[in-house]
């Protein structure tokens, strides 16, 4: 982004010095252009704080979350314990509503989706699905800082939820 | 007298009825070949492959000349085929999602065994399916492929031919 910065402000100062149409209207357009550009260089990145892996509270799975199209998914990598004690074979999602998904494995999951980047570290419109009873509930995230992650699932209202912190695995210096 | 009425209740729920169902065409509609890829390098676990479908409505249903209304869309095929000629590990199950471009993203087939990269694998479609009415109309689609490498890594990105295929149901 820095690199970006210094090379609109580079271009922008090359414009002013150059260029033979000098009037307020072109100049204030440049600007704004150049102000688009940078914003939503920043606003992409912003957006993309969210995809790394990271570690719910209780500590029992690690999530990916990651970038697909233009939305943010994330699914399970690690479960602290993979098998499932009763049959010895990895979890399942045996608590699925529909009977022909019951068999897909947990590992690999994908418990977040469709979540899409408002501004000021939230990301909205999306769900979160608990495989401990097969409900999914709609789901916001708030970063707290960058490697601290809120996220709240809820019933309808935003006021009848849970919230959970979720920790960076590997840790942003 | 009261007999009568009944009848002439029974004559209007049955009308009423008939007027509002709509007649409807069901048509196959499969996607070209696409290309499901990963990039690499893959780890042993959950990795994500993707395709991506593009197409003009239109173009679908060819053989219907005055306007396309599409009442009702399921997935009814999921098919993985591995490339010729390519070495590929070995794989687990594998989850196939579907990714409108105007909706959410949802799982669509399961592959219960693990991959058999010898043979083109038929997904089990899954039964609970939302209605992808809109999702067709929205003309792109991605398909979300998770599948586990049983193997400890792998340096190169994995390839495979995907055919999908819908039942679409269109008004006469």
């Amino acid at each position: 982004m820095m690199t970006s910065a210094l090379t609109l402000l580079y271009l922008l100062k090359y414009l002013r010095e150059n260029n033979p149409i000098n009037s307020i209207k072109m100049k204030y357009t440049i600007y704004t252009i150049a102000f688009c550009i940078v914003t939503s260089i920043g606003f992409a990145q912003d957006a993309d704080a969210i995809v790394g892996v990271w570690k719910p509270s209780n500590g029992k799975v690690y999530v990916k979350i990651d970038k697909i199209d233009d939305k943010y998914y994330g699914k399970i990598v690690w479960l602290k314990e993979p098998n499932d004690p009763e049959t010895g074979k990895p979890k399942t999602d045996k608590n699925n509503p529909d009977e022909s998904m019951q068999d897909v494995p947990l590992r690999g999951y994908r418990m977040l989706k469709d979540f899409e980047y408002k501004g000021d570290g939230v990301w909205e419109e999306g769900t979160i699905y608990d495989p401990q009873n097969g409900t999914t509930y709609d789901c916001v995230i708030n970063l707290k800082d960058e490697n601290t992650l809120n996220i709240r699932g809820y019933v309808g209202l935003k006021t009848f939820g849970r919230t959970d912190t979720w920790k960076r695995l590997q840790k942003k210096t | 007298m009261k007999f009568f009425f009944k009848y002439l209740l029974i004559c209007q729920i049955t009308v009423l009825v008939f007027s509002c169902s709509v007649e409807t065409e069901t048509h196959t509609v499969k996607t070209p070949v696409l290309e499901l890829k990963s990039t690499g390098p893959l780890f042993q676990g959950p990795n994500t492959a993707t395709a991506t479908w593009e197409y003009k409505v239109q173009d679908l249903f060819p053989e219907l000349a005055n306007g396309i209304r599409i009442e009702n869309a399921r997935v009814s095929t999921i098919k993985i085929i591995p490339k010729t000629g390519v070495d590929y590990p070995k794989l687990g199950k594998v989850v196939m999602e579907i990714k409108p471009k105007n909706n959410g993203m949802t799982r669509i087939g399961l592959l219960e065994t693990n991959f058999d990269n010898s043979k083109a694998n038929s997904l089990n479609v899954a039964q609970i399916q939302e209605d992808f009415k809109k999702a067709i109309k929205g003309e792109k689609l991605t398909f979300v492929a998770d599948f586990d490498l049983l193997e400890e890594d792998y340096y190169d990105d994995l390839s495979f031919d995907l055919i999908v295929s819908f039942k679409i149901f269109t008004r006469k």
